[in-house]
């Protein structure tokens, strides 16, 4: 690998910690052998690192809270939507922090949903369907069927009435 | 990165005030030194501060935890702290300068730990001074705050090579200066 390259990779992944093991090691025995890389990624170090290292965080002056806070009781009050109030409820749960669950979660409904979908129709079971043609042969054999037959007629009815 | 948590968040969303506080005590000191390394300029940090925390106010209600609620407030406060910085380098015709006064004078009382950490924060606003607002940025988040490139991309909205490419330029420039200034004070 030419220098100027090297040096672009010094620059930005190998300062930053992104290269990948064997990027690594080319960069490593490319500095072994060239001073002029070596020196310069000395320099990137010390000038590029070094410096930004102990920065401290900053602490806004008190007036900035003071003017916040006087602008936001001016301003109407912010107005989430339910739909907003209730997904943000919903991500606070410990659950909806670790993706691996609830993609679980939803593939166990999902397969649920599908077992229960694809049982059959009791009423088309082999054996309700032999029962109701039994039924209509006994109707047939007493002549239940038989439009013609308008009651009346037979012996029991006769016996009853 | 600061964590607020969602209940916090949802709270705030919601108006209650208490918690809108506990986001600005949680948040304020990040958003003010990201702006003040980005704008340089203290006075000009603290505006960006307040505006920040408006916006944030106003949009709370529309945030939907798409990303997280730093990264978003890093995006606000970034994209303000820009502007701001592309706003003054305009009306000085394009010459940004380091303000020395501003920078140099410490928020707290001047102990003596700070009076010795006084040149190394005027290392850094120098060297910053030297690199345009996009640049600027990238390396304050890279190199004091330090987010990934992955995190720098989603805060400033563009893609990863994209932010390689300002990195490395704006350090190119930052060692051209130190062996400048090397050279000078040889």
């Amino acid at each position: 690998m030419p220098c100027e390259k090297i040096q672009d990779r010094l620059l930005t992944d190998h300062l930053d910690g992104r290269l990948s093991k064997a990027e690594h090691e080319k960069i490593a025995a490319h500095l072994k052998d060239c001073a002029t890389c070596r020196e310069f990624a000395e320099i990137a170090k010390t000038t590029l690192l070094e410096p930004f290292a102990e920065a401290e965080q900053l602490t806004p002056p008190a007036s900035v809270w003071q003017a916040v806070r006087q602008r936001i009781a001016a301003e109407p009050r912010p107005q989430a939507s339910p739909l907003r109030a209730f997904l943000g409820k919903l991500l606070a749960l410990p659950v909806a922090r670790k993706p691996a669950l609830v993609l679980a979660g939803v593939v166990s409904v999902a397969l649920l949903t599908a077992i229960l979908l694809r049982q059959p129709n009791p009423c088309n079971l082999p054996g309700v369907v032999n029962l109701e043609n039994q039924i209509d042969y006994v109707a047939a054999l007493v002549g239940e069927d038989d439009d013609d037959n308008e009651g009346l007629e037979t012996d029991i009815e006769q016996y009853f009435l | 990165m600061p964590e607020i948590p969602h209940d916090i968040i949802t709270a705030a969303a919601q108006g209650d005030a208490a918690a809108f506080e506990t986001i600005y005590r949680g948040c304020a000191g990040l958003v003010y030194s990201t702006a003040c390394r980005i704008v340089n300029n203290r006075e000009s940090a603290a505006e960006v501060t307040q505006e920040v925390f408006i916006a944030v106010y106003r949009k709370l209600p529309s945030f939907a935890f798409r990303s997280s609620f730093t990264t978003w407030l890093y995006r606000i406060s970034v994209n303000a702290a820009i502007n701001q910085a592309r706003k003054t380098a305009r009306e000085q015709g394009g010459i940004v300068t380091y303000d020395e006064q501003t920078m140099a004078v410490p928020t707290m009382e001047a102990t003596d730990d700070a009076l010795e950490r006084e040149p190394k924060r005027q290392l850094i606003a120098r060297l910053l001074t030297a690199l345009n607002p996009d640049q600027r940025a990238c390396i304050v988040l890279r190199n004091i705050d330090g987010l990934s490139y992955e995190e720098i991309a989603a805060t400033l909205e563009i893609n990863v090579n994209t932010v390689r490419s300002r990195l490395k330029r704006a350090r190119e420039k930052l060692i051209a200066i130190r062996s400048r200034e090397d050279r000078h004070a040889v």
